[in-house]
């Protein structure tokens, strides 16, 4: 007992000492190899000091993620010797929330461990997802992969998520054995291409309990290259007066009765002209411009005028639906730059 | 007279951007009308009516257009029996200066078969008005031409001529189709002789969409 206690003091000594060093404290890998070597040593009392400390922020923060899974493997191997099961299955969950494919090494670790591992990982169903950093959907490039590799056989929901947490699409749901690709080719579920934005790829366990996870991959999405026609003007940017003004209807006879009077002064260009013929063209003048009066009146409405708008306008919708459709193809053509950071887990319960 | 041809094809032919990227249209009309032609010189007057049939082709590309029309009449004097033939034709190349305005150059020609068959050719410059008197459905029309020379095969000092054009078009609504209703009435003069024609008819015409 005695014994124990030196063995335990001096081991709390020298991480005390040892965590006042600047130049260990920068160098947590080599706590991770410390812990390690307590462990093969048989000290476990000694590894989990070592690897907690290396295993705890800030210092984790400069470990590998394979780095992590080793010392995570030999932390939970130590916590298992040193009776504490529920921290070794603790140990073990973040072990895999850091990576669903680790195991420990069976040929390093005895079978008591890679039970308490097994039996965890069985009771925690959780999923990896991961994809290309950087990548270009286009023609050439019709698709991006995405592979979800996860703890053990479970269902899967895998959805594209915008930033403000509506589903643009669900890309996968079903079960997930030893590993799955799933290609999305970058559109919504109405076929067409997504803006650009933030995005979330969501993998979500569908399991009861409080193991449940969900999984996202942040998503940004940059459309290049679609440059878009603007919507075309109206054809006819005043439209025509769909009922007559005050000054119409005298404008309308004012006009045939020059044109009246010009027919009438028309015979003075010949000597031999005959007048009858002028005359009479005058009277129809003279008779337009009574109609034209009594038709144009204030507020009297010009079926022409509303006819013509009407086809202007129709010409106009007709363009914009070219326009609209050419732009649609445009999306759908142009490339989008996707890239993805890494994954976050959200909603494990006793992680 | 070819200087003038040429000018005209020249200021036809000038490209403009507007006019490059038209698309060109094209017209066709027709005529009914009844003719009065009057021949008066030293030896006094002679009238003669009939009635004429003739076409037009026009076409159109942005502010400019060509027009050619041709007509041919049967003509019967005054207290003669016999007919004799009119054959008119004119081209007319315009620009639209305005929506309601149109300047223009032509080339007008006709040649009475009488005993001693005229044929006069005059050339001038010309000025169109179409104003809409009930909504587009009903358009007034006036043309004059001012004569600038011309020739003939009598003995002559030199071509004067005029002629004005007054018309009533009417078009059906939305339709490429149209008819008018026109008094034309034009005067040469050369070497002391006058000769007068008088055009009073219908026509029908069509606007490519």
């Amino acid at each position: 007992m005695i014994a124990l206690m030196l063995r335990r003091g001096v081991g709390v000594i020298a991480l005390l000492l040892l965590g006042s060093c600047p130049a260990l404290a920068q160098a947590p890998a080599s706590f991770l190899t410390r812990g390690i070597d307590a462990y093969q040593a048989l000290d476990y009392d000694g590894a989990a000091g070592w690897l907690r400390r290396a295993l705890s922020p800030p210092l984790v923060e400069a470990l590998l993620p394979a780095e992590q899974v080793r010392g995570l493997a030999y932390l939970g191997a130590t916590e298992r010797f040193r009776g504490h099961v529920d921290s070794a299955a603790s140990v073990f969950r973040r072990m895999l929330r850091l990576d669903p494919r680790a195991r420990p090494d069976p040929l390093i670790f005895p079978p008591e461990v890679m039970r308490i591992f097994e039996q965890t990982r069985t009771g925690f169903p959780i999923v990896a997802i991961s994809g290309a950093p950087e990548a270009f959907l286009d023609d050439a490039h019709p698709v991006y992969r995405l592979q979800l590799r996860p703890s053990v056989a479970h269902d899967v929901a895998l959805t594209l998520d915008r930033s403000d947490g509506r589903i643009v699409d669900t890309l996968y749901a079903g079960p997930v054995g030893d590993s799955l690709t799933i290609e999305w080719s970058g559109r919504t579920r109405a076929g067409d291409r997504v803006m650009s934005g933030q995005y979330w790829f969501t993998a979500t366990t569908v399991a009861e309990g409080p193991s449940s996870c969900r999984v996202r991959l942040p998503l940004e999405v940059a459309v290049r290259g679609a440059d878009t026609i603007p919507r075309p003007l109206p054809v006819a940017p005043r439209p025509l007066p769909e009922r007559a003004g005050a000054g119409d209807g005298p404008a309308a006879f004012v006009k045939a009765a020059l044109l009246g009077s010009a027919a009438l002064a028309l015979p003075t260009l010949a000597r031999d002209a005959d007048a009858a013929h002028p005359r009479f063209l005058a009277a129809a003048f003279g008779l337009t411009g009574i109609v034209g009066y009594l038709r144009f009146r204030k507020g009297a409405p010009i079926p022409e005028n509303v006819a013509a708008n009407a086809v202007a306008r129709a010409r106009w919708q007709h363009q914009v639906e070219l326009v609209t459709a050419e732009n649609r193809d445009r999306q759908r053509r142009g490339s989008l730059w996707l890239q993805v950071s890494h994954p976050l887990t959200l909603g494990c319960g006793g992680a | 007279m070819i200087r003038s041809t040429l000018l005209v094809l020249v200021w036809v032919g000038c490209p403009t951007s507007a006019a490059a990227q038209a698309t060109p249209r094209l017209s066709l009309g027709a005529t009914l009308a009844g003719v009065r032609s009057v021949a008066r010189d030293a030896g006094g007057r002679q009238t003669s009516t009939g009635i004429s049939v003739g076409g037009a082709l026009s076409i159109r590309a942005g502010r400019f257009s060509l027009t050619a029309d041709y007509s041919e009449a049967s003509l019967r004097a005054d207290g003669a029996s016999n007919e004799r033939g009119l054959v008119e034709g004119s081209t007319t190349a315009a620009i639209q200066v305005y929506p309601w305005l149109a300047v223009a150059g032509n080339v007008t020609a006709h040649r009475a078969m009488e005993a001693d068959p005229e044929r006069w050719l005059t050339w001038g410059t010309s000025a169109r008005l179409e104003l809409p008197l009930i909504g587009r459905q009903v358009t007034g029309l006036a043309e004059f031409r001012q004569g600038l020379g011309g020739e003939v095969n009598i003995p002559n000092g030199g071509v004067r001529s005029q002629e004005g054009v007054l018309g009533l078009r009417f078009t059906l609504l939305e339709s490429a189709f149209s008819i008018s209703l026109s008094s034309r009435l034009g005067t040469y003069t050369a070497g002391g002789r006058t000769r007068t024609l008088e055009h009073f008819g219908i026509g029908v015409g069509w606007n490519a969409p």
